[in-house]
């Protein structure tokens, strides 16, 4: 037995391939790699660091076993939570075996928390991030379409979401195109094809120019409506070209997409309503436009018809004008000659009163009595007269006495002499008025002598001319 | 303004319906003398008519659009009867 059994085994041992470490490690790589391309391993997160290469290493563990965990840095960047020591995570990644020192590990894509409260955790972390990012301002958001008739449709074809939302829409006063473009809505590819369907959207927009975009499922539990939380369908809404409405049946929370969207509907049956809704004010509208045209086109019609109505009740028959410019004209003239008798009463009235006044004042009372005023005034003035003569013989006598006094001849009798040039008969004032041998005429008092000058002294005191012009002022 | 007629050739809807509404408008303040009152009116009946249309061009189908590759899709009809089997081939 024993050599049997050794041959055996030393066959069998022969039979064993010997491999290099390399080799072996190689042939190891290649079989995990293959058989688990993508894992999810639920466990705690401990010895977790960043290294300065920016990628993050840990250790991810349960109570019997552990596993190493790599997390590259720009997958880190993009976590959707950070992960932290003692932390309860479902990481998603392949498992990769490193030769040089024959370890293997897990390169880490996705890490989501696990347990009560990590998913509401995450996701307020998510909603704050994507709030700070703007993704959630009103001012982003695109404007519904004015009348939404070609829809597209992203939830699954098997759903009751595509169900109701049919069904109404098979209400719609108007046609709708819709297209449906069939995706998973729960489960863990389903973030990944709703954010696919949606790129895809604008990539084909050109071609179906949809109106509007419904994404949704009908309702469940907080779980099966994860896809509608998650950042890449959040990006991929905000990208959307087409106008979006989120409908995620539920009851408490938005959904990150409620939030992201165009427009929130809280079911599908909402999102089909509203575009039912939309159409209908539509159509409301243009027959209430009819019928204010053609309301208002006949009233205006109307209105100008009476216009016409009351402007030819206003245009008479030009007779009837005649004959009352006629009946005016008698009634003025009536007026005029009343006036004019009243006039006239008037002035012969006056004439009366004057013709009595007149008649008054040539009573012979009243002559009598003028002929006394008159033959009083003249006796007045007679006496006045003779009183008035008497006075101015007295004045004219005193004025003759006055007269004589201031004479130049009462001077000379005085003393004085009036002296004359004989050619010229110049009374002289100054010896220069004469010349040796000139003719003069004195007068004196009584009489006139003539004599011849002698002599003419210029130089002389001044006396004599003041003194001869008072004779000149007497004269 | 009443005097700026519309073509309606190249028309969206909603340009439609904004000049309706400021047909109406005009309409209503009733200042508008006859003649143009009716010019606006008919035009305004044209524009009804062609929202009319427009409203009826798009068809009432309901088609599943299928992404074939990375560049071609496939559209087909979509009935809630007859695809409860179907899978979502995306």
């Amino acid at each position: 037995m024993k050599p049997n059994g050794n041959l055996l085994f030393n066959d069998l041992f022969d039979s064993i391939p010997i491999f290099t470490v390399s080799e072996f490690t190689r042939n190891l790589k290649r079989f995990l790699e293959e058989h688990f391309s993508f894992v999810r391993i639920k466990g705690e997160i401990s010895n977790l660091k960043v290294a300065s290469s920016g990628h993050m290493y840990f250790v991810l563990k349960d109570s019997l076993a552990q596993i190493k965990a790599v997390c590259f840095r720009d997958t880190r960047l993009r976590l959707r939570s950070e992960p932290k020591n003692g932390m309860e995570v479902i990481c998603f990644g392949r498992i990769n075996v490193y030769e040089p020192r024959g370890e293997y590990q897990i390169v880490v894509e996705e890490v989501l928390p696990h347990g009560v409260g990590a998913l509401q955790i995450a996701l307020e972390e998510l909603k704050k991030k994507l709030y700070k990012e703007g993704l959630f301002d009103e001012s982003r958001k695109k404007p519904m379409p004015f009348c939404p008739q070609r829809i597209v449709i992203v939830t699954s074809a098997e759903g009751a979401a595509i169900r109701d939302i049919l069904k109404v829409l098979g209400k719609a006063p108007f046609a709708t195109e819709i297209t449906l473009i069939p995706v998973q809505v729960q489960g863990d590819a389903a973030s990944f094809e709703i954010e696919k369907a949606l790129l895809w959207v604008n990539d084909v927009q050109e071609h179906f120019k949809w109106d509007v975009l419904i994404v949704g499922r009908g309702g469940g539990s907080t779980e099966d409506l994860w896809a509608f939380n998650e950042e890449r369908v959040a990006r991929a809404l905000a990208k959307c070209v087409v106008p979006t409405i989120s409908a995620v049946g539920h009851e408490i929370d938005y959904t990150i997409s409620d939030l992201v969207a165009d427009l929130r509907a809280a079911t599908p049956t909402a999102a089909a309503e509203w575009i039912v809704n939309r159409q209908k004010e539509i159509l409301t509208r243009l027959s209430e436009i009819r019928n204010i045209l053609t309301r208002s086109i006949v009233h205006s019609i109307e209105y100008y018809e009476q216009k016409i109505s009351y402007l030819h009740r206003r245009l008479k028959d030009p007779r009837r004008w005649i004959e009352d410019s006629l009946l005016l004209l008698d009634d003025r003239f009536l007026q005029l000659a009343r006036a004019l008798v009243r006039l006239f009463k008037d002035y012969s009235h006056k004439v009366e009163i004057f013709r009595e006044r007149i008649l008054r004042g040539f009573s012979p009372k009243v002559v009598h009595i003028r002929q006394q005023e008159l033959n009083n005034i003249a006796f007045r003035l007679h006496g006045a007269a003779e009183r008035i003569l008497k006075e101015k013989r007295e004045l004219l006598q005193k004025y003759g006495v006055s007269l004589r006094m201031l004479s130049p001849y009462s001077v000379l009798e005085r003393g004085y002499s009036i002296v004359y040039r004989k050619r010229d008969g110049k009374i002289l004032r100054t010896a220069d008025d004469v010349r040796k041998g000139d003719i003069v005429e004195i007068e004196l008092s009584r009489g006139q002598l003539e004599a011849i000058i002698k002599e003419s002294k210029t130089k002389g005191r001044n006396r004599g001319p003041a003194e001869n012009k008072n004779f000149k002022n007497a004269d | 303004m009443a005097r700026q007629r519309t073509k309606t050739s190249k028309m969206q809807i909603e340009d439609a319906f904004k000049r309706l509404e400021e047909i109406v408008s005009l309409l209503e303040d009733g200042k508008l003398p006859l003649e143009e009152s009716i010019k606006i009116f008919s035009e305004g009946m044209k524009l009804l008519e062609f929202c009319q249309k427009k409203l009826e061009e798009a068809q009432k189908t309901v088609q599943k659009l299928i992404k074939e590759n990375a560049r071609d899709w496939k559209l087909e009809p979509f009935g809630m009867s007859e695809n409860s089997e179907e899978e979502a081939p995306f």
